[in-house]
């Protein structure tokens, strides 16, 4: 990694132009959060696999890349391709991105009690009190992407729910990239904030309209006040040629309570970091994820659970299919501090692998320093059981049928946990279909 | 759990009985590290040419190097510079029988319980003791070599075995395969060899007990255990140092060669002084070890109870190269004071079935710590691996820590390989029903934590088994309560 072209100095340079470029209205001091963030990020450098939490993800490819972000801000598009990925059921609101630009005429904002809107217009307003909230999760930034991030986010959904509003209905947050997107890199910085006794659903997905190579460096900060309660359902399936990078930054206040359904089934290289931080007794959280990595693709999630107060609850199960050259990393954390007596946390991976050529490395930790505490891990690498293959070729299925069976049997408990019947079903299929496609040897 | 803290604390300091300091005249090499020490330590040893010019060649790769810090133990720096890398009780020339041994380093194993006058010992187990840097007798050696069984120290072994040494030293743990490796590569003093040959079941139990005496030095020793084809030998080390204020190194390699269908069962007892209870002193124990299955069907089998050291940072390994080999490690390690346990096991999967089995069990009271640090790697062409492990830790007090990091690389479809963790105290409920059958909470609760840790000494041999079992006792005695 000692030479790098660009440079980390290139890097900074742009982000810097960028920086002078946006709008700030009266918050000057965003501006200069942003360049210390920049700053931050040429001192940190990008992250390498002597770094333990890179272990086994390599970014030389995506380095090689190049990604930049973009500064036009005026792309067009056809409205009705985005219209066809809405989600098939009624939602409370709507915030589309296209090409990591919000678009307002797409979206549907008006929502009672319900701050919904973007990054960039809540910038350009000068509004602090949401301005203030970036940051307070994930700070400046633990590694250069995450810094870097901060430095260049261009817009992203502000979703602010006020105390005690309960919503039926999903709130659907779509971030599509299309070929003008095509070989930068997209910034999107989300902000998700529910007060006290706030209710809700939020669908977030990452779609890809055409086959091209971008990079998104997501950073979400997510806010649940005491007793407030998300159902967080959130795919990644873009590009097979796209890289993506998620960090999800948690934040629970008392009895506050998260939920969780993930899935990652596109991009060519991806990675998802989930920190989730309790900050006060009584408080859980629960994340279900899948992922499946076909041929060429690297799928990587990092889970980092603080338990830094007493009794609260997590619980994470991931599971992960592998075929052709996929290979997937898994590193699951629990922390347990302290005074953190009474916690509850239970984590599992499961890894089916269907190809001679694929690879896991998983890495579930345990980290206890109190004593009262239930914590325990588990994780398997397999292949699908011989006998029920047996049993299903005896009853009159044919290899494939019995092996892809089996294949969405292994990942309907985690499909179980999308609340969304229509979202699920979508899962459902996309799955079915890269089974037959490209997952399945016989 | 019920009782106050202040008879908890007294109910902990339970004393190390062995950290007695022998007086004995002793021939120790001024501190210091550099190539004439490297020199005058293979002189001192009368080693021949080749094997000073390996411990040169280590040493000075081991300069190049830093020391890892990717543990999770804590520690002051060490001193390179202020330890004395040779120190041996001065003796006549020539010791011929066990008579002519320095009466007081005798006396010292008695007092520790060790047998090394033949008449007393219990039948079936041979001993090498190793005193500071030096191999000071080995029972049993006539008995042994009519089975053809080499058993000696790993200086006399230079001497009068070097085709063997040459041919299996340095082959599983190379001289440049990590910092305290090279160190003691460069400086080991001495140690035990093990040789079985074709088809021969060793008669007895082989066992070294390691003795830590001097003040202000290091402990490097090396052990090569070599089992050819279709032999078994089991293995047992016990280690003890006095009690000190200065922290003292012992930074050892052991390397296991099974050939086919040969069997290896290493088993430790590692009782080192632990410090006292406010963490001053003790022995860092930074120990390499590790098994080569190199044969199809051999089976190398380790099985460590932990209870000393100030720090205890090893993970003995197993290379499954052969063809249906298997691998075990069965693991206690306990932390009370302010000991750092670090420890774990590397299972690589090379060969066609090989199979491997973890069972670790961490206790940690008071301000221990004890984390587990493990990989399983299955290589592209090892089918049908298999492995399962399990890491349990038990936390007794609100001042511990236990973690747990296994590493889990595959890259055959054909493999299985599982893991299970679980961390809790003692539970209530296991408490409340030993209680309300009518046992005292102390007696409940070392019945669980024995429960806890059966699997792991059912694999000890016997009666080291029970030895463990006290010495747990002893260790945890007023932990719990």
């Amino acid at each position: 990694m000692s030479e790098l072209s660009p440079s980390i100095t290139d890097y900074k340079r742009a982000a810097e132009r960028l920086i002078d470029k946006l709008p700030v209205g009266d918050g000057l001091w965003l501006a200069d959060k942003r360049r210390a963030a920049a700053r931050r990020f040429s001192e940190l450098g990008f992250p390498n696999t002597r770094q333990e939490d890179w272990r086994y993800t390599n970014i030389k490819g995506l380095l090689e890349k190049s990604f930049f972000a973009d500064d036009d801000t005026h792309r067009s598009f056809a409205s009705h391709t985005v219209k066809r990925q809405f989600l098939g059921e009624p939602v409370a609101g709507r915030l589309v991105f296209v090409d990591g630009l919000f678009q307002h005429e797409l979206s549907d904002t008006d929502l009672e009690g319900v701050h919904l809107s973007s990054l960039n217009s809540v910038m350009a307003a000068g509004e602090q009190t949401i301005l203030k909230a970036l940051g307070s999760l994930s700070g400046v930034g633990e590694h250069g992407f995450a810094a870097l991030n901060m430095a260049t986010m261009q817009d992203g959904a502000v979703i602010r729910i006020a105390a005690g509003v309960n919503l039926e209905q999903p709130i659907e947050l779509l971030y599509l990239t299309s070929r003008a997107a095509a070989s930068f890199s997209l910034c999107p910085r989300h902000l998700i904030i529910l007060e006290e006794d706030a209710s809700a659903n939020l669908v977030e997905r990452y779609l890809s309209l055409d086959d091209d190579e971008h990079f998104t460096n997501l950073v979400c900060e997510i806010v649940l006040g005491e007793r407030a309660h998300l159902h967080h359902q959130r795919v990644e399936q873009e590009s097979p040629q796209a890289y993506h990078l998620s960090e999800l930054y948690l934040g629970l206040e008392a009895q506050a309570q998260y939920r969780l359904a993930t899935a990652s089934l596109g991009a060519g290289w991806s990675r998802t970091r989930i920190n989730s931080r309790f900050s006060a007794p009584g408080a859980n959280c629960e994340l279900d994820g899948l992922y499946l990595a076909g041929d060429g693709q690297l799928v990587d999630y990092h889970l980092d659970i603080d338990h830094a107060v007493p009794e609260c609850s997590s619980r994470e199960n991931f599971k992960g299919i592998l075929a052709g050259r996929g290979r997937a990393v898994f590193d699951g954390r629990i922390l347990v501090r302290e005074q953190a007596q009474k916690s509850d946390a239970h984590l599992s991976n499961a890894n089916l692998m269907l190809s001679r050529h694929a690879e896991v490395d998983t890495k579930p930790q345990l980290e206890i320093l109190a004593d009262d505490v239930q914590c325990s891990h588990g994780t398997t690498v397999g292949q699908l059981d011989a006998e029920a293959l047996f049993y299903l070729r005896s009853r009159g299925l044919s290899m494939e049928q019995a092996r892809r069976l089996l294949c969405l049997g292994f990942a309907s408990e985690i499909l179980e946990r999308f609340e969304s019947e229509s979202l699920r079903k979508q899962l459902c299929e996309v799955i079915r279909q890269r089974l037959e496609t490209s997952m399945i040897e016989t | 759990m019920g009782l106050p803290d202040s008879r908890m604390d007294e109910l902990i300091q339970s004393d190390y009985v062995q950290g007695f300091v022998t007086q004995i005249e002793s021939d120790t090499l001024p501190p210091g590290l550099n190539e004439g020490v490297v020199r005058t330590i293979s002189e001192r040893k009368g080693e021949p040419e080749w094997m000073l010019k390996r411990r040169l060649a280590a040493y000075r790769f081991w300069r190049t190097m830093k020391e890892p810090n990717w543990s999770s133990i804590h520690h002051p720096p060490i001193d390179y510079q202020s330890i004395s890398y040779y120190s041996s009780p001065k003796k006549k020339a020539g010791i011929k029988s066990l008579d002519e041994v320095d009466p007081e380093i005798l006396a010292t194993y008695e007092k520790l319980g060790i047998p090394i006058h033949e008449q007393k010992a219990p039948a079936g187990v041979a001993v090498d003791a190793v005193f500071d840097s030096v191999s000071v007798a080995t029972t049993f050696r006539d008995s042994l070599a009519e089975a053809g069984v080499i058993f000696c120290s790993m200086s006399e072994a230079i001497r009068e075995h070097p085709e063997l040494i040459r041919k299996y030293l340095g082959t599983v743990v190379s001289d440049r395969d990590n910092f305290f490796a090279a160190l003691n590569a460069a400086v080991f003093s001495d140690g035990t060899f093990v040789y079985i040959p074709k088809g021969v079941r060793c008669p007895m139990e082989l066992s070294t007990y390691f003795r830590i005496n001097e003040a202000k030095t290091g402990q490097f020793e090396r052990t090569l255990i070599v089992a050819d084809v279709g032999s078994y030998v089991s293995y047992l080390e016990g280690c003890t140092a006095p009690m000190r204020d200065e922290n003292q190194l012992h930074a050892a390699v052991v390397e296991l060669v099974a050939l086919e269908d040969a069997e290896i069962k290493y088993s430790t007892v590692q009782n080192w002084y632990p410090g006292d209870s406010e963490g001053r002193g003790g022995i860092y124990n930074f120990v390499t070890k590790r098994g080569d299955c190199r044969g199809d069907r051999s089976h190398i089998s380790w099985t460590q109870v932990e209870t000393g050291s100030a720090i205890t940072w090893k993970y003995p390994s197993c290379l499954l190269r052969g063809k249906d080999s298997v691998g075990e490690f069965y693991s206690v390690a306990v932390t009370k004071g302010y000991q750092q346990a670090d420890t774990g096991t590397k299972m690589y999967h090379y060969g066609e079935n090989s199979r491997s089995t973890i069972v670790s069990k961490g206790i940690s009271a008071m301000h221990g710590s004890n984390a587990y640090r493990g990989l399983v790697s299955v290589a592209s062409g090892a089918e049908n691996a298999r492995n399962h492990t399990q890491c349990d830790s038990l936390l007794i007090g609100d001042r511990c820590a236990a973690h747990t990091f296994p590493y889990i690389e595959v890259r055959n479809p054909t493999a299985m390989v599982e893991h299970e963790a679980t961390t809790s105290k003692v539970s209530e409920d296991q408490l409340f029903y030993c209680r309300q059958r009518g046992l005292s909470e102390e007696d409940a609760v070392s019945m669980i934590i024995n429960g806890f840790c059966k699997e792991v000494f059912k694999e000890l041999p016997m009666e080291f088994a029970a030895e463990a079992q006290k010495l747990l006792n002893v260790s945890l005695e007023g932990a719990v309560g």
